[in-house]
């Protein structure tokens, strides 16, 4: 622990902390009550304190900060009024007040003063807040449905048409944040019968058949189709995709049949395919118009998309399709893919090659020297295809062209583990059951524990009375809300309370067998940080990592704040932006499955990539596009931990300039957790303006000489400064549009220099606990589902001390945050 | 020619016949197409439409110099000139919000989402308290032709919007599949009999629970109690025929054609869709938007959020002008058809719909919130001028006037403190 030198960044940090505390105590001071009322007893020693030592700066005359230390305010009812007498005592205990250049007040009389007010606070700590009556959100709900029902959800999404959920402190599963509606309740109605259909299967199990790519006895509907598919060749290949829609690989797909799957089920499928022809795009297939989308990089291998794409009834562009797998293909060899997916009926699966140049065949015809358009007019379509598919596969192999060759295509199914299947069985229970024992089961299920008997009083009723029998209770069950909210009494949670709260938490879902048949011993610490281990080894816990980051790192704004697409393409078309998001995930993973320290989100040598983000940080010998690789960060490239990262500079900046007070802030907010407060009422901003000569430093000039803004600023722009040297997506730069060169150094609040974002970087490791401590209050939010409180933060201390004698590691948080007070009690 | 969408050569449409897509019909007479429960000359209901732009409007383009009747138009504004005694436009009129794009989403309502809790009737949006009002006699009670987060009811439901021309055709227009008829009947079926259950155990589970969470459970009950009421008319609406509309302007929209690219293309389509789902009668209440896009407009290379944070750089505002103008064209264009559309009692559709323009932006470049780029047409009121309300009146005050002439029984509207003075209805009271 660092003794002598406070950290030059946590005394600003908590001066912010304390001008949004105090500044409106300032204002409202003046009609406080009036001096003469009895000050509690602890507080009888600060007034005269108060007057020596601190109201010359912080009294009538001068109120820096906005303070006003002669006039108290000790209101305990008045959450305010605690927050403002516990920062005073943090900046006496960390010697922060009085300043170091005004006489010090004598030591003891500071302890007895720091004693007696936190003998004040313990008096009237505030109940906590505690978690409002929360409801699943739509994730968590859909995700149940599949868990519950044992049906799949990702191609017919019984949640489809949920509205989305309000975001409150960032994330998306706040109770406060969740609403009921009619318009939700319909949903649910609507979701619950969708789901019980997706489920139930009557009559006989179906036949398995066998359908395969160019096989004789197979009739059109079974067969295996392409675009331009010319069946006397014996193998077909994609080699193109539709310049019309960038990113988007529906210009030449192999689907299977026609008409779809047959029935919904298991079906499993067989490829034969190859990479050939991996090098710079022969000349015949550069297309002459639509230059900026002729994106193909030679030097990546060719990587194959597996998608499952919803029945011909869809209109193309608009059809469901799903990116189910990815995988880079080495060059010229033979690979055999097997996979197993869930279909619906009508669903279909295609083979797409996801990184293929772009271009249009119409555009071709003319230089393929084929027949003119004399000949081809009087040809049907199908006709025309054969002949343009004919003549562009002689050239595509004469030239050696980039493509992925496909040698067989088969596909058996429909399969079944069982008749009838989980899902039916998970409804219908067992039919010589009686109705009350059936109703009771899957509500015991669905309630997430066990259930009494006038709980299922209305529902069996239900199941009496109703046409359909028992599938209307269970449609009622998944609508009631024992099953759409978490139901949790005051205090310290039950077994089976906090093994939902846990699973909800970890993997976004109900809780499996094995963490049910552990709920009695979820008291004992060992027993739950046991149970949190193993969910977050298993892969569900994905779910934590996906949501977790997307929440607190802002990541929906480094999807939607890419750059104007007419000036990159290149982003939208290799889809940057999800692989910006992909690099964060698998980042946080690692420092969790390894728990390494916290420090990397500050600074780390390492991070991940695919080829395409590797271009735009300039790092080379990454040639994957599905995968992602570990690489390791030279310190010249001044990347490393989330400031490094594209995702982060890009939603923190607009897509088209950035702002170094915006991207200053952001790292205020999300990882010193210190947002800073909004300007003060009355300023007005220039209007932003590229045609001066003027340097951001200098526009921002006000900001430095001004005290009223400098109180504020002198902590949000030096970061925001060191981080111009990346452009709005993240890309180095050593120079504005303009040509003005860009000067990344600053000063931190202390007077400390830094020379750019790596000296930045070493001063923010000064302040692990700081970041730690917003990292702890944004686990414990997200997993306890409620903002925290002034209550709270005792047990946030303990949390970060205990982290930090262990090393801040990031599972070593987790684990601490599952069995804090905090999450274990409602 | 600038300003006009660019024709792409070489694009190979895709046409397919979609079965069901509708007879050939002349378009209908308004008449033909009242609420059954109306009488013969009945009375024109009344209507309100909401179109909105993300980035602000450039001041010196928008805002008039001079207030009042003999006012000049201003260069953007220059697509209304015909229609000039039919609008106003208003200047320094706002909620008094900070937070650039966050504050965005308080465009129709003046609150904030964090401060919802706060107010009486939470965030609702102007056009989701017309719908209360305006909404039992039509299909939908309101269409809203956007992405979530610029309409919000009294409860808080972000309304979830339609997001593609080809799913808004379909829903005005296309009849559902049986199979689709058939689940929806049999949910419909059993839906009253579930929420009677689902009542009963909330009860006993109110009873279990604190006190905080009762008052969250009778978000609930309110849930319930709505539903119940919905069902009934979504049942009745389940058996009719939608309207059948033949309109060349249509063709391929069903089909999905129409649904990429999002560009100038495609305003103009929701325009039209939303034109003809007034004139059907689908709907009273409608709303569409313009997102970030490429406009596909000639003479314009930058995508509209770009252009937006022009930096007074010549080149940027001299594109923003044109798409800004373009904007205008479509809502004079809107306008003009709602105008030369008669009713059967003798008004035109303009006469009983409010239109009403805006954003949550005021300048796009600067991010502020003040001085809101608004006009408001049509729906009875008096017109033809500029109206400066120098920052002195709420915004809501107009949202209040709107209200009230749309029967709406209140008194207040979110932050208002009265109607909006310096508009008057335009004394032919549009009948009840």
């Amino acid at each position: 622990m660092r003794a002598e030198r406070t950290s030059p960044f946590l005394s600003a940090a908590r001066a912010l902390l304390l001008i949004g505390v105090l500044a409106h105590p300032a204002r409202s001071q003046e009609s406080a009550a009036p001096p003469e009322r009895t000050l509690p007893a602890e507080l009888a020693a600060a007034p005269a304190f108060f007057e020596q030592h601190c109201v010359k700066c912080h009294g009538p005359a001068k109120h820096k900060a906005n303070l006003r230390l002669d006039l108290l305010r000790w209101d305990e009812t008045d959450e305010g009024a605690l927050e403002h007498w516990q920062a005073i005592v943090d900046r006496l205990t960390a010697g922060e007040m009085p300043p170091e250049d005004e006489p010090r007040p004598d030591s003891t009389r500071v302890d007895e003063l720091v004693n007696a007010i936190r003998a004040f606070l313990e008096r009237h700590a505030p109940a906590p807040r505690s978690t409002v009556l929360r409801r699943l959100n739509r994730v968590q709900y859909r995700n149940t449905l599949r868990d519950l029902l044992a049906i799949d959800v990702r191609i017919e999404d019984p949640t489809s048409a949920f509205p989305a959920d309000d975001v409150v402190a960032g994330f998306d599963n706040l109770g406060e944040g969740l609403v009921m509606s009619d318009y939700l309740l319909r949903q649910y109605l609507l979701a619950a019968r969708a789901a019980v259909d997706l489920a139930t299967f009557e009559g006989e199990r179906p036949a398995a058949g066998s359908r395969r790519m160019f096989d004789p006895d197979s009739t059109q509907a079974g067969s295996f189709e392409i675009n331009h598919i010319d069946t006397s060749r014996g193998k077909t290949f994609l080699f193109m995709n539709d310049e019309r829609s960038p990113g988007d690989t529906r210009g030449q797909v192999l689907t299977t049949s026609r008409d779809g799957a047959p029935h919904a089920g298991w079906y499993e499928f067989s490829f034969e395919v190859e990479s050939k022809g991996r090098g710079p795009l022969p000349a015949t297939f550069r297309p002459p118009i639509h230059e900026e989308f002729q994106i193909y990089h030679p030097e990546d291998l060719h990587r194959l998309e597996i998608y499952l794409s919803a029945p011909l009834g869809y209109p193309i562009q608009t059809r469901n399709r799903i990116l189910v797998d990815s995988l880079d293909l080495a060059d010229d060899q033979r690979v055999r893919i097997e996979r197993r997916y869930w279909l619906e009926r009508g669903w279909r699966l295609e083979l797409a090659f996801g990184n293929a140049w772009t271009g249009l065949i119409a555009t071709y015809v003319a230089r393929l020297g084929g027949p003119s358009d004399d000949a081809i007019d009087p040809l049907s379509p199908t006709e025309r295809f054969k002949l343009y598919a004919s003549l562009t596969y002689d050239l595509v192999e004469r030239a050696n062209a980039p493509r992925i060759v496909i040698h067989a295509a088969s596909e058996h199914g429909p399969l079944y583990d069982s008749w009838p299947p989980a899902s039916h069985v998970s409804v219908w229970g067992d039919p010589a059951a009686p109705l009350e024992e059936r109703v009771r089961s899957f509500a015991g299920r669905a309630f997430r524990r066990p259930v009494r008997s006038g709980e299922l009083e209305p529902f069996v009723q239900l199941a009496r009375e109703s046409p359909e029998g028992l599938r209307t209770a269970v449609e009622a069950i998944l609508c009631s809300p024992r099953f759409v909210y978490l139901v949790e009494k005051q205090g310290a949670l039950d077994g089976y309370a906090l093994a939902a709260r846990l699973s909800y938490f970890l993997w976004n879902t109900m809780p499996d067998a094995e963490l049910l048949a552990a709920v009695g011993e979820l008291a004992d610490p060992s027993k739950l940080r046991a149970q949190c281990e193993r969910l977050l080894a298993d892969p569900r816990s994905d779910e934590f990592v996906e949501h977790f980051t997307w929440g607190w790192l802002k990541l929906q704004n480094a999807l939607d704040l890419g750059p104007d697409p007419m000036k990159f393409p290149e982003y939208h078309r290799s889809r940057i932006g999800t692989a910006m998001v992909t690099e964060a995930r698998r980042f946080f993973r690692t420092l969790l499955d390894q728990d390494l320290s916290i420090a990397n989100f500050v600074s780390s040598g390492f991070t991940f990539v695919n080829a395409d983000l590797a271009r735009l940080y300039g790092i080379e010998g990454v040639r994957t596009t599905a995968a992602f690789q570990r690489v390791e960060l030279a310190p010249e490239q001044r990347r490393g931990g989330l400031l490094g990262m594209a995702a982060v500079l890009t939603a923190s900046a607009n897509g088209v300039d950035t702002s170094p007070v915006v991207r200053g802030s952001w790292v205020l907010d999300n990882l010193l957790g210190m947002p800073p407060d909004p300007p003060p009422e009355g300023v007005v901003f220039p209007d932003p303006d590229a045609r001066g000569e003027l340097t951001i430093r200098e526009l921002y000039a006000k900001h430095r000489t001004e005290e009223s803004c400098n109180e504020c600023h002198k902590s949000i722009d030096p970061l925001g400064f060191a981080l111009e040297a990346f452009d709005p997506i993240g890309r180095r730069r050593e120079t504005y549009e303009s040509g003005l060169r860009i000067d990344p150094s600053g000063t931190m609040p202390d007077g400390q220099p830094f020379e750019d974002v790596i000296g930045m970087k070493r001063v923010l490791l000064d302040d692990l606990e700081l970041v730690t401590r917003s990292l702890t209050t944004k686990l414990l939010t997200y997993a306890s589902r409620r903002t925290l409180g002034a209550a709270d933060r005792g047990e946030v201390d303990r949390i970060v001390s205990a982290v930090a004698a262990r090393g801040y590691g990031l599972r070593t948080l987790v684990l601490e945050v599952v069995t804090s007070r905090i999450f274990t009690n409602r | 020619m600038a300003g006009e969408p660019r024709r792409d050569p070489g694009v190979i449409s895709r046409r397919s016949v979609l079965r069901g897509v509708g007879v050939s019909l002349a378009l209908p007479m308004l008449a033909s197409w009242a609420p059954r429960s109306s009488r013969p000359r009945a009375a024109s209901p009344r209507r309100l439409a909401v179109f909105s732009a993300p980035f602000g409007m450039v001041e010196e383009g928008f805002h008039p110099r001079a207030a009042g009747f003999e006012y000049e138009l201003p260069r953007t504004l220059a697509p209304l000139a015909p229609l000039r005694g039919e609008f106003t436009v208003f200047s320094r009129l706002d909620h008094g919000m900070k937070g650039g794009h966050a504050a965005n989403h308080t465009l129709l309502s003046g609150i904030k989402l964090a401060e919802r809790g706060a107010w009486p009737e939470g965030n609702v949006t102007v056009d989701q308290r017309a719908a209360e009002v305006l909404g039992a006699q039509t299909r939908f009670p309101s269409l809203v032709f956007w992405n979530e987060g610029l309409s919000f009811t009294r409860t808080g439901l972000r309304v979830p919007g339609v997001k593609r021309p080809s799913e808004a055709f379909r829903l005005l227009f296309v009849e559902e599949s049986e199979r689709q008829k058939r689940f929806t009947r049999a949910s419909l079926a059993s839906s009253g009999s579930i929420l009677d259950a689902v009542r009963a155990d909330a009860r006993r589970l109110q009873e279990e629970v604190g006190r905080e969470d009762r008052t969250k459970l009778e978000e609930y009950f309110t849930s319930i109690r709505e539903t119940e009421t919905k069902l009934q008319s979504a049942g009745s609406w389940l058996e009719r025929d939608k309207p059948k509309v033949e309109d060349q302007a249509m063709a391929g929209v069903a089909e999905g054609d129409r649904d990429e690219p999002y560009g100038a293309a495609q305003v103009e389509l929701w325009f039209d869709l939303m034109y003809l789902a007034l004139v059907t009668d689908s709907t009273r209440v409608v709303a569409t938007n313009v997102e970030n896009c490429n406009w596909g407009l000639e003479g314009v290379h930058q995508t509209y959020h770009t252009l937006s944070h022009h930096r007074q750089r010549d080149d940027l505002l001299q594109q923003l002008g044109i798409v800004e103008h373009y904007m205008m064209r479509q809502l004079a264009r809107f306008l003009g058809r709602l105008k030369a559309a008669r009713q059967a009692d003798g008004s035109t559709l303009l006469d009983t719909t409010q239109v009403l323009f805006g954003s949550g932006l005021g300048n796009g470049n600067r991010h502020t919130n003040d001085n809101l780029p608004m006009i408001l047409a049509g729906g009875g009121f008096r017109h033809g001028q500029h109206l400066d309300c120098a920052g002195k009146q709420p915004l809501c005050n107009l949202y209040l006037s709107m209200l009230q002439a749309l029967g709406c029984e209140t008194e207040r509207f979110n932050r208002s403190n009265g109607t909006l003075s310096g508009l008057e209805s335009s004394g032919v009271a549009p009948p009840r």
